[in-house]
C-alpha cells in the first residue's frame, strides 16, 4: 500500500474513533471534489468520514475554519503548520482547547498551483504537529532550503532599489480580492481596516501604491504571529509572492526576539510581551 | 445582419495585418483573467474634480480596438454586462468602451476540466455577444460575422460573403467539441429559486468552507458590482470606480453599522440566487457563462456545479 493511502486509512480510523469515543460534533478535514481537487470539507457524522482524505494537493490551512465553529466540539486533522496556527489561536484566546480534538499526522509538504512543492514547505522545520490528542506515527519531511535558490537571501543581497523594483512588481499584480486575508488563520479581525469607509482608511483602487499599503499592513499585523504555512500565498489568484516577505519578517522576529510563533502553548506573542532585556534597539540601548 | 465568410489561413492573416494598420488589434486567449477586465476595468477614474469650481476635468475618450481569439464564454460578457449596465440610464463609461470594442471570438477545440458552458445551455461554438466567431475547419477558417462595420471591412478586402439564411446552420463543420454530459438543473433555480431563501441548512452547507474572499466575483465574467470612492488630495481629487463583491462584509453594511447579510451564508445565497434566479427574473438570462474560473481559482475549491445540484434538492 502506498504511504499516502496508508496515512489516509489511519486518519479515517482515528476520525471515526473521535466521533464515537471523543464526542466531537464535527470534523474539519479534506475531501475530493468533482474535478479531483482536494478541498476542505466539514464532516458531521461517523458515516461521512469515508470521504476524508489528505494528500499533497491539500493547500488550504484548516485552522482558518476553526473560529467559525468554536462553540461546538471540533475534531480536526492537523500537521505541523496547522497545529502551530491552532497554538497561536489558543494563545490569543480565540478558541478553547477543551473544544478541540486534534488528530496529528506527519506532513510531506503541499504543492502550489503548478504542482511544485510550495515555497512555504521548502524549508519546513516542523512537519510534525506541536499539539495533538492522538498522533499518527511516522516521519514528516523536514527540509532545508537551498541557499543558492533562496529568494530571501537573494533579495537580502540586492540593493535597495533592486528590492524596491521587485516589491513594486509584485504589488502591481494584486487585485485586492483579500483572499490572502481570508485564507489566513491569523487574520480574524471582525472588522479589517480596509473594510472601514467612514472615514476611508485605504482607497480600494488596486494600484501599486494602495496595494503596497494593504499588503505591508497585513504583514506587519502578522509579525510574531505568522507560522509561515503559506495558505495566503497559495490562495492568491495572481501569484503575488507573499511568502518571501513573510519569511523575511519571521527571520527578523527570530533574530530580534528569539521567537517563532505557535511552538509553545501559553506563550505570549513576541510583540505582546515585554522583557527587561528587550533587544529592540530603540528601547533605550543603542538608539538613545 | 449576419454574414458568413470562408477564409484561408493567408486570408485571415492578411485581414489582421490590414486591420492593424488602422486600429489596435489585440490577440487574446482564454486566461485566468476574464475579458470583463477590459470592458469593465477593475478600476477606472471616472473624472477629476476641483473643490472650488466643481468642474469635471476629463471626458470619456476611447479608440476602436479589435480583440480576436477569445473563447465564446468571454464574448458572452458583453451581453451579460450590457443587460445591466446599458439598461436605462446607460453607464456612459461602459458604453463607450463597448461601442469601440470589436470581438472576434474563436470556437474552443476542447473542454478544460472546469468548463461547463454546455451544461447550462451554452456551447463552445456559440456566437454569444461577439461581433464574429472564428471556426477552425480543415481547409482554413469559417467566420460568422454579426457586425456591420466588420462585414464592410471584409467586403472591402474582396472577401465574398454568403448571406446567412438559417442561423441554425452548422458553420463550424463539426469542429466544435460535443460531449455526453448531464446538464445542470438550472431551470429549477430559475423557476423556484426563491423558495430556497429560507433553507438555512442549504446555505450553511454551501458556505461551510467558503472564506468570503472576492476571487470568484472579481474573476466572474458576469459580476458587475462596483464601488465608487472620492479620493481627494487637498483641493483636487478624483472619483474612482472599483470592483466590489457581495461576499465582502462591507458590501451590505449600512450607515448605522447594521449588516443585513451578517454571515457568509447570506452572502453566498445572494451570489448564487443573483446569478441563477434574480438575473433571469430581471433580464431573462442567467448570469453565468460556464467559464469555470470561480471553480479553478477558489482557495477552498468550492464547485458551483455541486452547489447548483445541492440547491435543486431544496427547490419547492
Amino acid at each position: 500500500m502506498n504511504p499516502i493511502d496508508h496515512l489516509n486509512n489511519q486518519l479515517r480510523e482515528l476520525a471515526r474513533k473521535a466521533f464515537q469515543d471523543n464526542g466531537i460534533e464535527l470534523l474539519i478535514g479534506y475531501q475530493k471534489g468533482e474535478d479531483g481537487i482536494t478541498k476542505p470539507a466539514i464532516f458531521y457524522s461517523f458515516e461521512q468520514v469515508d470521504l476524508l482524505i489528505w494528500d499533497q494537493q491539500a493547500s488550504f490551512n484548516l485552522a482558518s475554519l476553526v473560529r467559525r465553529f468554536r462553540d461546538k466540539k471540533i475534531g480536526m486533522i492537523a500537521q505541523g503548520c496547522v497545529s502551530r496556527s491552532l497554538v497561536v489561536l489558543l494563545n490569543e484566546g480565540q478558541i478553547n482547547r477543551n473544544n478541540l480534538f486534534i488528530i496529528g499526522f506527519p506532513c510531506q509538504g503541499v504543492v502550489d498551483r503548478n504542482q511544485q512543492l510550495h515555497s512555504a514547505c521548502i524549508d519546513c522545520q516542523h512537519p510534525l504537529p506541536v499539539i495533538q490528542d492522538c498522533l499518527i506515527e511516522g516521519d514528516g519531511i523536514a527540509r532545508q532550503s537551498d541557499p543558492a535558490n533562496d529568494l530571501v537571501i537573494e533579495l537580502n543581497n540586492q540593493s535597495q532599489s533592486e528590492r524596491m523594483a521587485f516589491f513594486s512588481q509584485e504589488m502591481k499584480k494584486c487585485i485586492r480580492c483579500y483572499a490572502c486575508r481570508q485564507a489566513c488563520p491569523m487574520c480574524y479581525c471582525d472588522v479589517c481596516f480596509v473594510d472601514i469607509n467612514k472615514p476611508l482608511w485605504l482607497a480600494r483602487t488596486p494600484d501599486q501604491q494602495n496595494n503596497s499599503v494593504w499588503n505591508l499592513t497585513r504583514m506587519q499585523h502578522l509579525a510574531g504571529r505568522c507560522v509561515a504555512c503559506g495558505a495566503c500565498d497559495r490562495a492568491c489568484p495572481e501569484g503575488v509572492n507573499l511568502m518571501v516577505y513573510l519569511k523575511k519578517m519571521n527571520q527578523v522576529v527570530k533574530e530580534l526576539y528569539g521567537y517563532s510563533a505557535g511552538l509553545h502553548l501559553g506563550e505570549k506573542p513576541a510583540l505582546n510581551a515585554f522583557q527587561p532585556n528587550d533587544p529592540d534597539f530603540f528601547w533605550g540601548k543603542e538608539g538613545v | 445582419m449576419m454574414r458568413f465568410f470562408k477564409l484561408t489561413q493567408q486570408d485571415w492573416e492578411k485581414f489582421l495585418q490590414h486591420q492593424s494598420t488602422q486600429i489596435a488589434v489585440v490577440s487574446m486567449e482564454k486566461s485566468k483573467h476574464p475579458f470583463k477586465h477590459i470592458l469593465f476595468p477593475p478600476h477606472e477614474t471616472l473624472f477629476y474634480f476641483r473643490k472650488d469650481t466643481h468642474k469635471e476635468l476629463s471626458e470619456i475618450k476611447e479608440n476602436k480596438v479589435l480583440y480576436y481569439g477569445l473563447p465564446p464564454c468571454d464574448a458572452k460578457t458583453i451581453q451579460l454586462l450590457g443587460l445591466n449596465l446599458l439598461a436605462d440610464p446607460a453607464d456612459p463609461y461602459f458604453q463607450t468602451i463597448r461601442d469601440n470594442t470589436v470581438i472576434i471570438s474563436k470556437a474552443c477545440d476542447h473542454f478544460e476540466p472546469n468548463c461547463f458552458c454546455d451544461q447550462i445551455g451554452g456551447s463552445p461554438g456559440a456566437l454569444n455577444g461577439a461581433s464574429a466567431i472564428l471556426y477552425t475547419v480543415e481547409d482554413g477558417f469559417h467566420l460568422l460575422v454579426n457586425h456591420d462595420w466588420l462585414s464592410e471591412q471584409l467586403v472591402q478586402m474582396n472577401f465574398i460573403p454568403s448571406e446567412v439564411e438559417n442561423e441554425k446552420a452548422d458553420f463550424s463543420k463539426g469542429s466544435v467539441p460535443v460531449r455526453e454530459i448531464k446538464p445542470l438543473p438550472i431551470d429549477h433555480l430559475r423557476e423556484k429559486g426563491l423558495s430556497t431563501i429560507s433553507k438555512t441548512a442549504l446555505w450553511e452547507k454551501v458556505s461551510a468552507t467558503c472564506l468570503a474572499c472576492g476571487i470568484c466575483t472579481f474573476l466572474c465574467p458576469a459580476c458587475y458590482c462596483f464601488d465608487i470612492q472620492d479620493i481627494s488630495f487637498g483641493r483636487v481629487g478624483k472619483r474612482e470606480r472599483t470592483y466590489d463583491s457581495c461576499l465582502f462584509s462591507i458590501y451590505t453594511t449600512e450607515a448605522s453599522g447594521h449588516n443585513p447579510r451578517p454571515t457568509i451564508k447570506e452572502r453566498w445565497r445572494q451570489r448564487l440566487l443573483h446569478k441563477f434566479t434574480y438575473y433571469p427574473m430581471q433580464y431573462g438570462e442567467i448570469g453565468c457563462t460556464g467559464c469555470g474560473r470561480c471553480i479553478s481559482e477558489c482557495p477552498s475549491h468550492i464547485d458551483i456545479r455541486e452547489v447548483i445540484r445541492d440547491a435543486e434538492q431544496y427547490c419547492e
